[in-house]
């Protein structure tokens, strides 16, 4: 296992401790050394100072927190900006002796954090209590309280991909065990306790919320929503992990907590794409409502988290509630409106399954160059460089769909693994869209370009405080220049737009039929 | 909506190519024809046009002004201030424009041939940048439909010799080691057409390059004297083949896209040049 230790008012890696020691911490007690030999390779000791920030509002977390030693304080945003510049906490890099981001003052000013409808539960406001969906207690009365040893945060955002809903800062010297989502995945797997814990939480803190941001939900009142968040099932799945397989009985309803799952359907021997089911959508209404089998297959396209709602409270949530009839009724002739497309035109299912290969799926805004009119002059290009100090924000180059070119850009995923584990949160949701920019913060780790499954962050060497490094670029929609993307704005055949997956997906729709 | 607002108009199946990139521009550009033609007719009615007085004059002017107002798209792309408009509004200005200051032009001089050297300079000029703009125009259209139809491929201009390099790498990894027959194919029938770009006029007749189809053929006649683990290896030949025949077609449709704009840039500056120094000789005499 490896350490953070801070010297020079930087948190460096330090050698790990064994297996042994690993064993004993509490959190990992009781679990077998070939578990904890796997588990090694995805857990940190961090050794944190007083006053320094642990996980940040509105970042992207990919690990759990326990606190081995010492006292923890959750503050509201609103607590960290009124303290004096000396008291803002720093908080653990994984630099190596650069002393950029170390403070965290100049992060904190700049962040403009606005995440878009769907995109995490909010936090809501009881009458004086603020509910943390995604940390172990809610904030009564005042904007701060405690969290002390043998406590553990972070799980649910590291495991649902929601952003964190408050700062976390350490009270005291803290020792904090940091176990990566790879680790709490094995640690779910290996124990039902565990997973029962976290589910538990989830149920808890984050399901009704989550329930409620559901449009399908969204007439529900509050005591029927408790009630489910009691009824239904939490399930995990692999990637590729099959969910349902088309005949299966129709059982129940499933709501996509977390990732994606796949929808297909076997039309004579080809298994069709037909459609996926993404963070807060929903499936199987089709075979409860004519009560006849599954008719499509689904399966887990990543790590996905669902929601079982089962046949008896879907029929109950219909009866009681009209207007979700009518919803449903609704999603369902759209996607049997797809099916029929599908199976009339392969074309469709191939560009679905493309869209998942490529993980457009993902996005929010794509940049599509429609080769039918572009006549490679690259004003688009030089646009985006001339906006951007002389370094374009994409390359021209990429998936040729159709007529279609899907250059190597930001997609502005509305699931951003690349915000995931920023030592120093230069990477951030800015704006009031789902765009997703990188500041001047970047001290060039690479964390973010390794983690975007598609290439689409570029590093280009930069000289920063007299050291080269490889700082990371990317697409950021001109937030900082009116919002109106170079790229669209200085094509003159209007080749290049910027569109969101579903816009896409509605475009290809037309086309096919 | 999509992120930039309303869905955005796409060219797909339908051949669209030879249809106006805008409905409204080109509308616009038919009425503001038609009101140029009746208020020509007008003039003409009122009295006779000459070009130094009156109703000529105004029209020479007119031109004059559009033809700057044209040359100001080169401008806007060189300075990409955002508070100029979109890039795409301008070159609809830029293409209807000049078509109307040829028309203006013709109103000027009244619809007949110059007498002058300089005045016959300046008419045969405007008909060169005119002609060679719709060329453009026509070029600007029909050459992205071919590449984003014809072709598997797509590269830009500038990296197409380093990608044709790599297939000539790949394919000397594929054939090394192999036997007799398909390392004398290589040396023979693919080294030479892997060594560098070729591009051709024959793309633009055809972008797939049906010309260079016949050289497909070869595969087939060395793929019966090949032992069956190398006809494997000769599918990712014909790739490779295909591949830089591709690559070919976008080099050589790329650079008349390119070498089109030589024609018409210089002439248009030279024209703008003799239309300052008829202004300045009006003036003086």
């Amino acid at each position: 296992m490896q350490k953070f230790i801070k010297a020079l008012g930087v948190y460096q890696e330090a050698p790990p401790p064994s297996i042994e020691e690993l064993a004993a911490y509490p959190v990992l007690r009781g679990y077998d050394a070939a578990l904890l030999k796997r588990i090694q390779p995805h857990a940190l000791l961090m050794k944190v100072d007083k006053g320094d920030l642990i996980l940040r509002e509105g970042e992207y977390g990919d690990s759990a927190y326990y606190i081995v030693d010492g006292t923890v304080e959750v503050v509201l945003p609103h607590a960290i900006k009124r303290r004096p510049t000396a008291e803002i906490p720093t908080r653990p890099t994984r630099s190596k002796g650069s002393p950029i981001g170390a403070r965290a003052e100049s992060i904190l000013d700049e962040r403009k954090l606005s995440p878009g409808a769907g995109q995490m539960p909010g936090r809501p406001v009881r009458g004086d209590t603020v509910i943390l969906t995604t940390l172990p207690a809610d904030i009564v009365g005042t904007d701060r309280i405690f969290l002390a040893k043998g406590e553990i945060f972070g799980e649910i955002s590291a495991l649902s991909r929601y952003p964190q809903s408050a700062n976390v800062v350490a009270h005291t010297d803290c020792v904090i065990l940091q176990l990566r989502v790879q680790a709490l995945r094995m640690i779910q797997k290996k124990s039902p306790e565990f997973k029962e814990f976290v589910d538990q939480r989830y149920r808890q803190r984050s399901l009704s919320n989550h329930l409620m941001n559901v449009r399908l939900f969204a007439d529900c009142d509050a005591p029927f929503i408790k009630e489910l968040t009691q009824r239904v099932q939490l399930l995990s799945f692999e990637p590729g992990e099959s969910i349902v397989k088309q005949g299966d009985p129709a059982d129940a309803f499933f709501l996509v907590r977390s990732g994606f799952v796949k929808v297909s359907q076997k039309v004579g021997e080809v298994d069709l794409t037909i459609s996926y089911v993404a963070k807060g959508e929903y499936c199987g209404e089709i075979a409860l409502l004519f009560d006849e089998p599954w008719i499509f297959s689904l399966t887990a396209y990543d790590h996905a988290d669902i929601v079982k709602v089962s046949r008896d409270d879907f029929q109950r949530m219909m009866k009681e509630h009209p207007a979700i009839e009518r919803d449903v009724w609704e999603v369902t002739v759209s996607r049997l409106k797809d099916r029929g497309r599908v199976a009339r035109t392969p074309g469709a299912s191939a560009f679905l399954q493309m869209a998942l290969d490529e993980g457009l799926i993902h996005g929010n805004s794509i940049l599509l160059i429609d080769l039918d009119t572009c006549t490679r002059c690259d004003d688009c290009v030089r646009g985006c460089q001339s906006t951007h100090e002389g370094t374009p924000r994409f390359i021209r180059e990429g998936t040729k769909y159709q007529n279609f070119l899907i250059p190597t850009a930001c997609y502005h995923c509305t699931d951003p693994v690349c915000m995931i584990g920023c030592p120093t949160g230069a990477i951030t949701r800015v704006g009031a869209g789902l765009q997703v920019a990188i500041s001047d913060a970047c001290i060039g780790c690479g964390n973010c370009a390794n983690r975007c499954p598609w290439g689409n962050i570029i590093p280009v060497p930069e000289t920063k405080e007299g050291k080269l490094v490889n700082i990371s670029t990317k697409c950021d929609l001109c937030e900082a220049h009116d919002g109106r993307p170079a790229c669209v704005y200085n094509c003159p055949n209007g080749s290049a737009m910027r569109i969101s997956f579903k816009d896409l997906d509605t475009i290809m729709g037309q086309i096919d039929s | 909506m999509s992120a930039t607002g309303s869905l955005p108009r796409v060219r797909v199946h339908r051949s669209q190519w030879h249809r106006p990139k805008s409905r409204r521009w080109f509308l616009a550009f038919l009425g503001a024809t038609g009101a140029t033609v009746l208020l020509w007719l007008l003039a003409a009615w009122a009295g006779r046009l000459t070009p130094s007085r009156g109703a000529g004059l105004a029209f020479g002017v007119i031109s004059a002004v559009l033809l700057v107002g044209c040359m100001a798209l080169s401008a806007r792309k060189r300075f990409k201030e955002r508070a100029l408009g979109a890039t795409v509004h301008w070159l609809q200005l830029h293409m209807y424009g000049g078509t109307l200051c040829l028309l203006f032009f013709f109103m000027h001089t009244g619809f007949s041939l110059p007498s002058g050297l300089q005045t016959w300079l300046l008419f045969l000029l405007m008909v060169f940048v005119s002609l060679s703009g719709l060329l453009g125009t026509w070029l600007q259209k029909w050459i992205p439909h071919a590449l984003a139809r014809g072709l598997q491929v797509e590269a830009i201009y500038e990296r197409i010799p380093e990608l044709v390099d790599r297939l000539r790498a790949e394919a000397e990894e594929i054939v090394s080691g192999g036997s007799q027959t398909l390392l004398d194919f290589h040396r023979s029938e693919l080294a030479p057409t892997l060594a560098r770009p070729q591009p051709g006029l024959g793309f633009l007749l055809d972008a797939t390059g049906g010309g260079r189809i016949g050289q497909m053929a070869v595969f087939t006649h060395v793929a019966s004297r090949l032992p069956a683990p190398e006809k494997e290896k000769l599918t990712d030949l014909r790739q490779i083949l295909l591949e830089k025949n591709n690559l070919d077609a976008q080099l050589s449709l790329q650079r008349v896209l390119r070498l089109w704009l030589y024609l018409h840039v210089p002439a248009s500056a030279l024209l703008l040049a003799l239309v300052l120094a008829h202004i300045g000789a009006w003036i003086y005499y």
